[in-house]
């Protein structure tokens, strides 16, 4: 159930078009449960789409929808490249 | 009893348009004790049926991270509405399903309202609505709340489920990982024990686990609360360990793992998506060089709508007023009665409405903006600016019509979400210098600074005025609102979409009978308090001794014409000065001259500051009076600006100025502050520290400057 630390990186260090995908959400329970319920759950596919003119907020896709936070939010964010898929695979294995 | 049926759904699910659909114009604003945001209810007619619909507060989910989340799921739970509708954007069931789910497991079976269901078909999407709502146990109707197609249907559906035995069904349940089961239904076991709790005991375990505040610290009122929460701290710990993350991780996967599963059965992407036109328009409007252009662009065609095409009706209401005004004087006998009303009353009422284009025509655009998508946007765009004072990005809207004037841009500050950026915003939107605060600037620069008149003015309106926005924002930042968490910023991009006519319109006009009833009667009692306190205690001995030595004036013959009218010209404006002085507000004014004396200021200065309250501009027309120059003076008067030149010098101009840009707004203004704070202690705050920002400014640049020797 150990996330791989290696492979995990924040969200807010990736670049736009990459995708990614949700391992663990950190941050404070408001901030937390706002991201959970609007779908940024571990093992969701993300990608960034943009960054706002001032680099900050970030737009992200995801279940077909455009979603915005703050840079700083995003760093509470864990993801990983789907290419390495090892988190995708703990986290479906820890929720069944 | 008529049917009573909530209507919900996430924010952008269309929800509002549905509900406009549904009740047309029997809309107004319900009053359900103990619910502190107003909800909007109006009546649906079904054959000879009539039913209530309520429609509640967009929200993502059924747990309390915001007001209007808390107030949702209240009204369900403690009303308990016959039939909750679900409204949902068929072209996001994922995301839109999880509302459904939570309103299941608290054992409220809604119906389904699949809305925006042309745009299914137009993006290539096939949905098996029987399969969906066979594995949901739930009613489903698609609808077009943009043509009103299922809209009657959807009605019928919910009458029909309305008119069964709903029941409380506490059978459903997504499956959560083994570990976590067996903590659930311990703690639910716990809760059955309590007899007291009105909740679903699996949903009330569910949120225990998902730590929701409100239900925290409802638990911890009952007998048994503190040992069920040092159950559920246990078994959150416990969890934590084994499952290496919080238990709300897992409820929510959970939830999404349901959803998922019976989106798969049921949606078909029938052909490939293609680039979306949303997305295409979004690659210029949040593009990174054009955004800004296009942003200002928009905000200077708002800004110009409101006000300067607000301009000409309100002429008119002016006008009208000003009419109505004449026909009281005239069509009364004299006296006190016909004051009252011809200056009092009517002025009044034209003070209020005078204010409805203003509010009428910024609505709209921001119905428009917030309609077609483009709010989003723009805060996205401006979140990062208005983030570093602690502000969120729609808090740019009322900023900048705050140029305008406070009353439309207080009102706009309901387009934020959470209740501190509500807050903020309003504390600091009066800072911006409204556009009645003009003729004072230009009065004073062009009087004491007349090489420099137009920067001075500019440096007031403009740099002084959105200076102190951002002073204070930083201030708060970093004192009142330090400990305050951040309300997360996440926020839904919607696709771009065609507002419809109908919901702008109605928009509109609740805003305006919001102002009318809340505002109107309020500003009017002022008025006419403020009208009474200018012209009275009267002075008959002081007008008639005036009068009396006008009547002297008028018999000097040793003298030309002109030289006769000038000396009689001259006594009635004395008159008019000694008259005002005496009223109740030239005597606060005398009183609170130990007040405005530091920053250089005399009792006639605090008698225009005081009438000020009235409306700022007021202000030129008390000082023309006081210093006798005549009443119809306007900021460009010469002799006005000669006085202004005698009684100021430029230090104690520039702090006066420095005092009408931050001491209170006027009354209205104040009021709307007072109305949409809905609270006590932050309206008398508000009062309080602009009047203690202004005179600190003022006074430090007084004093200051004298010691330099200016």
């Amino acid at each position: 159930m150990i996330l791989n630390k290696k492979k995990t990186g924040r969200l807010s260090s990736y670049n736009e078009g990459k995708l990614l995908v949700v391992c663990r959400i950190e941050g404070n329970a408001f901030f937390k449960r706002r991201a959970l319920e609007m779908g940024l759950i571990p093992g969701q596919k993300i990608s960034i789409v943009k960054r706002a003119p001032l680099k900050d907020p970030l737009e992200l896709k995801l279940k077909n929808c455009h979603i915005a936070l703050r840079v700083s939010e995003a760093e509470k964010i864990l993801v990983m490249p789907i290419n390495d898929g090892s988190c995708e695979f703990e986290a479906e294995g820890a929720s069944r | 009893m008529s049917l009573k049926i909530a209507l919900t759904g996430n924010p952008n699910s269309g929800k509002t348009s549905l509900f406009n659909r549904l009740t047309g114009a029997t809309q107004k604003v319900g009053n359900w004790g103990g619910v502190t945001v107003e909800l909007k209810e109006g009546t649906a007619r079904i054959g000879k049926d009539q039913v209530t619909i309520i429609d509640l507060p967009g929200t993502y989910s059924l747990c309390t991270c915001s007001m209007d989340e808390q107030v949702a799921r209240n009204f369900i739970v403690d009303e308990k509405p016959d039939v909750v509708v679900d409204v949902i954007d068929a072209t996001n069931l994922e995301r839109h399903l999880y509302l459904a789910v939570q309103l299941l497991e608290l054992g409220v079976r809604p119906v389904l309202a699949l809305n925006m269901w042309d745009e299914v078909k137009s993006k290539g999407l096939d949905i098996d609505i029987n399969l969906l709502s066979k594995l949901l146990g739930l009613t489903i109707v698609p609808t077009n709340a943009r043509s009103g197609e299922g809209v009657h249907e959807l009605l019928a559906a919910a009458v029909r489920q309305g008119g069964e035995k709903r029941g409380v069904s506490t059978d459903f349940a997504v499956r959560l990982p083994d570990e976590l089961e067996t903590a659930v239904v311990q703690l639910k076991a716990e809760i059955d024990k309590s007899a007291e709790i009105k909740y679903n005991p699996r949903w009330l375990a569910l949120q225990l686990f998902e730590q929701d505040r409100q239900i925290e610290s409802m638990v911890k009122e009952l007998p048994q609360g503190n040992q069920l929460l040092v159950l559920r701290d246990n078994l959150i710990q416990s969890l934590s360990k084994k499952l290496g993350d919080l238990p709300e991780t897992f409820i929510a996967e959970s939830r999404y793992g349901f959803i998922t599963g019976a989106v798969k059965e049921t949606v078909k992407q029938t052909r490939p998506n293609r680039v979306e036109i949303s997305d295409q328009i979004d690659t210029v409007l949040t593009h990174r060089f054009w955004a800004y252009p296009i942003f200002i662009l928009f905000m200077w065609l708002l800004f110009q709508a409101t006000f300067k095409l607000g301009e000409y009706p309100m002429q008119w209401i002016e006008s009208l007023f000003g009419w109505l005004q004449s026909i009281a004087s005239t069509s009364l006998p004299e006296g006190v009665l016909r004051d009252l009303i011809s200056d009092g009353i009517i002025a009044g009422v034209g003070g209020v409405i005078v204010f409805l284009p203003n509010i009428l025509i910024l609505f709209l655009g921001i119905s428009i903006m917030e309609d077609t998508g483009y709010m989003a946007r723009a805060a996205f765009i401006t979140d990062k600016l208005m983030h570093r004072i602690g502000l969120h990005g729609k808090s740019f809207i009322p900023m900048i019509m705050g140029l305008g004037c406070s009353v439309p841009a207080i009102m706009a500050a309901r387009t934020l979400e959470s209740k501190k950026d509500r807050i903020k915003t309003i504390l600091l939107t009066p800072l911006v210098s409204c556009s009645a605060r003009l003729p004072v600037f230009v009065l004073f620069a062009g009087a004491l600074f007349p090489q420099h008149a137009a920067n001075v003015v500019f440096l007031f309106q403009v740099v002084f005025g959105f200076g102190a926005f951002i002073l204070m924002g930083f201030v708060f930042k970093h004192t009142l609102f330090q400990k305050e968490e951040d309300y997360p910023f996440v926020m839904e991009l919607p696709p771009y979409r065609m507002p419809t006519f109908q919901s702008i319109l109605i928009h509109m006009w609740q805003k305006a009978e919001h102002y009318m009833k809340k505002m109107g009667g309020v500003v009017l009692v002022f008025s006419v308090i403020l009208w009474w306190m200018s012209a009275y205690p009267k002075a008959p001995e002081i007008e008639s001794q005036f009068d009396q030595r006008i009547e002297t004036a008028r018999l000097v013959h040793n003298v030309s014409d002109d030289e006769r009218n000038e000396q009689i010209k001259k006594l009635a404006s004395q008159k008019h000065a000694a008259v005002m002085e005496q009223t109740y507000i030239g005597r606060i004014g005398r009183f609170i001259e130990p007040v405005v004396k530091p920053f250089g200021s005399d009792w006639r200065g605090a008698v225009s500051l005081v009438t000020g309250f009235v409306a700022k501009e007021v202000v030129v027309g008390s000082m023309g009076v006081l210093y006798a120059v005549g009443d119809e003076v306007d900021e460009q008067s010469d002799g006005l600006r000669e006085v202004i030149q005698e009684h100021f010098t430029p230090l104690s101009a520039f702090s006066f100025m420095l005092f009408v840009l931050l001491y209170i707004p006027c009354v209205v203004a104040l009021i709307t502050v007072i109305r949409e704070l809905k609270n006590w202690k932050w309206s008398l705050f508000s009062v309080g520290y602009q009047l203690l920002l202004a005179w600190t400014a003022a006074t430090l640049v007084y004093q200051v400057g004298k010691l330099a020797g200016l």
